[in-house]
C-alpha cells in the first residue's frame, strides 16, 4: 500500500508543484504564441517591403511616362495596387501619382504620392 | 517520469524563455522605431522631391517667392519651394517638412535646348553673306541671311573644310538675334548699382575660407578699389560687387561665386567655377578652366559714357575653357558695339550669344549667335569672315542644361546639386 502510494506520488514534487510548473508552461507557451503573432508575424518589414514594392512601380511610371489609372492584383503577396494619375492643379507638365496597396479585405496597406514631371521629347 | 524540483525547474524555464520575449519585443520596439523612421525619411525624400518637380514646371513660382504647399491636400505634406536668379541661371531651393524634421536641397537649374534652339550657328540678317575660310567646321543647323554663306580665301588661305560648309539644315535668319531674358537682365543690371548692397561683407584676408550656403541669404562682399583676389577658398551662396577693376589670381579655389564689376581679369591658370559680369571688359587669361556652371558676361550701361568712347570685349585666351554661357549685350546704335573675342585654342562648351561683333578663331561647342563676325589680322578688319573656327552643336551633350538667361524654353531641370 505504501510503495503503491508512492507510486502515485510524483517523486520529490508534489500534485500542486507539478500543476503549478505545467500551468505556467502553458502560460509560456500560449504568451510566446501571442507575442509571435502580435510581434512577430506582422514584422513591419512586410509593410516595408510592399512600400518599397510602391516606390518600385512609382519609378516605373516615371521612366515609362505611361500615366493612366489601373488596378494590378498581387495574388502572391495578398494585396493589390490601386494606380491613379491626375494633372497638378492646372499644370499639365505635373502629374500626381498615386499608388495605394489594399488588402483583399480592402484595407489600405501602404500609399505613395509624388509629383511627376511630365518630360516632352525634348528631355 | 517528473524529476523532482520541477516547479525550480519550470521557472528556470520560464525565465529563460521570458528574457527571451523580452529581448524578442525589445528587438521588435526597435525595429519597428526603425521602420517608422525609414517611412518618415522616405515621405520627407519623396515629397522633396516632388517639390523639385515643382519648381521645374513652367511659371509655377516666380523670382525670390516663398511658395509654402500642402502636396496632396491631405495636410501633412508639406514643402516650401524658393527659385532665384544666380546670374545666368537659376537657383531652385526645396524644403520638406514631417513632424519636426526637415530635408532640403538647393541647386543650380539649367533649361533643356527646344527643338527651335538647337542650332550651330544664328548670325542676324544684315543683308550680306557669311564667308568662311581655313579649316571652318559648322556642325548642327545654321540660320543664316537669305545671302547665305560662301567660301573665302583670305590670309592666304582657302577653305580647306568638306564641299558644304554647313553639316546640317539652313535656315532663314531674322534681323535681330533672340533676346536675353530679360527679368534675368534687370536682376544682373542691378549689382552694377553698389548702393544698394545691404550690409556688405568685407574682403577676407588671403588664405581664408568662405562656404555659404544656398539655404541661407546671399553673402555679398564689396569691393570699392582695384582689387586682387589671391589664395581664397570661397565657395556657393557668395556676390563679390567692386566699382573698380577685379583680378583674381590662380591660386584661388572659387565655386558657384558671382563677380560684378565694371573690368574684371582672370589670371593665366585659373580653375574655378564663377560667373563673371563686367560693364566694360572681361579679360579670361590663358590655360583658364572655367567650369559648368560658370557665365561670362558682358552688360554695358546704357547711361554709362564708356561705351560711348570705346568698344567693350569679352576675350577668351588661348588654351582656355569655359563651360556655360558667353554673352554680351550691346546697346543701341550710337554706342560702340561690344566684342566677343575667343582666340585660336580657346573652346566654349555651351552658348554664345554676341548683340554686337563675335571674333571667333577657336571653338564653340553649343550653339553660337551673333550680330556680326568679325576678322581682326594685322593688316586687315573683315567682316563676317570666319578663319579656322569651330561651330559644333552635334558634339554637345544631350544632358547640357543651357544658361536661363539665354534660352528660351520654360522649364527648368537640376543642372548642379549644391552643397548645403
Amino acid at each position: 500500500m505504501i510503495r503503491s502510494a508512492n507510486m502515485k506520488k510524483l517523486k520529490g514534487s508534489s500534485l500542486v508543484e507539478v500543476l503549478t510548473a505545467m500551468l505556467i508552461l502553458v502560460t509560456m507557451i500560449s504568451l510566446s504564441t501571442a507575442v509571435y503573432v502580435r510581434f512577430i508575424s506582422l514584422q513591419p518589414h512586410k509593410q516595408l517591403n510592399i512600400q518599397e514594392e510602391l516606390a518600385q512601380l512609382a519609378w516605373e511610371v516615371k521612366q515609362n511616362q505611361l500615366f493612366d489609372n489601373k488596378q494590378v492584383d498581387l495574388h502572391e503577396q495578398g494585396i493589390y495596387i490601386r494606380q491613379e494619375c491626375s494633372a497638378y492643379q492646372d499644370h499639365a507638365d505635373l502629374i500626381v501619382l498615386s499608388l495605394a496597396a489594399y488588402s483583399h479585405r480592402d484595407k489600405l496597406i501602404a500609399s505613395h504620392h509624388e509629383i511627376i514631371f511630365r518630360q516632352d521629347e525634348n528631355h | 517520469m517528473i524529476k523532482a524540483g520541477a516547479l525550480t525547474l519550470v521557472l528556470a524555464i520560464s525565465l529563460i524563455m521570458l528574457s527571451f520575449l523580452a529581448a524578442m519585443m525589445t528587438m521588435q520596439q526597435y525595429s519597428r522605431q526603425h521602420a517608422a523612421e525609414w517611412r518618415k525619411n522616405t515621405v520627407l525624400e519623396r515629397n522633396l522631391h516632388s517639390a523639385t518637380q515643382l519648381l521645374f514646371a513652367k511659371e509655377f513660382i516666380s523670382y525670390e517667392d516663398t511658395a509654402w504647399i500642402d502636396l496632396f491636400g491631405y495636410g501633412t505634406d508639406t514643402v516650401s519651394i524658393i527659385k532665384k536668379p544666380w546670374g545666368a541661371y537659376e537657383v531652385g531651393v526645396a524644403n520638406s517638412y514631417l513632424s519636426h524634421d526637415t530635408l532640403s536641397c538647393a541647386m543650380v537649374m539649367g533649361t533643356p535646348f527646344s527643338p527651335q534652339e538647337r542650332y550651330a550657328l544664328y548670325i542676324a540678317n544684315e543683308d550680306r553673306p557669311l564667308s568662311v575660310s581655313g579649316n571652318t567646321i559648322i556642325k548642327g543647323d545654321a540660320y543664316l541671311p537669305p545671302a547665305g554663306i560662301r567660301k573665302a580665301y583670305i590670309e592666304g588661305k582657302s577653305y580647306e573644310g568638306p564641299d558644304h560648309p554647313v553639316d546640317g539644315k539652313i535656315h532663314e535668319s531674322n534681323a535681330v538675334l533672340p533676346s536675353l531674358a530679360p527679368a534675368l537682365l534687370n536682376y544682373l543690371q542691378s549689382f552694377f548699382d553698389t548702393g544698394n548692397l545691404v550690409e556688405p561683407f568685407p574682403l577676407p584676408v588671403a588664405g581664408d575660407s568662405i562656404h555659404h550656403s544656398f539655404l541661407h541669404p546671399t553673402l555679398f562682399i564689396a569691393l570699392q578699389n582695384p582689387a586682387a583676389l589671391s589664395g581664397m577658398n570661397l565657395n556657393g551662396n557668395i556676390v563679390i560687387v567692386s566699382d573698380s577693376t577685379v583680378t583674381i589670381t590662380a591660386n584661388n579655389a572659387l565655386e558657384d561665386v558671382l563677380f560684378f564689376a565694371p573690368c574684371i581679369i582672370v589670371e593665366e591658370g585659373f580653375k574655378g567655377s564663377v560667373q563673371l559680369f563686367a560693364k566694360d571688359s572681361i579679360l579670361v587669361g590663358k590655360n583658364c578652366l572655367l567650369d559648368y556652371p560658370s557665365a561670362v558676361g558682358l552688360i554695358p550701361g546704357q547711361d554709362d559714357p564708356s561705351v560711348m568712347e570705346f568698344s567693350p570685349y569679352i576675350h577668351i585666351d588661348s588654351a582656355s575653357t569655359v563651360w556655360g554661357a558667353v554673352f554680351a549685350q550691346s546697346m543701341d546704335s550710337g554706342h560702340f558695339m561690344s566684342e566677343i573675342r575667343i582666340r585660336p585654342g580657346a573652346t566654349v562648351y555651351g552658348q554664345i550669344h554676341a548683340e554686337g561683333l563675335l571674333e571667333m578663331r577657336g571653338s564653340a561647342i553649343g550653339s553660337t549667335r551673333c550680330r556680326r563676325f568679325k576678322l581682326q589680322t594685322p593688316s586687315t578688319l573683315y567682316e563676317n569672315f570666319v578663319l579656322d573656327a569651330t561651330l559644333n552643336f552635334k558634339d554637345l551633350s544631350p544632358d547640357y542644361r543651357g544658361a536661363p538667361l539665354l534660352g528660351s524654353s520654360g522649364t527648368r531641370t537640376a543642372s548642379k546639386w549644391l552643397a548645403q
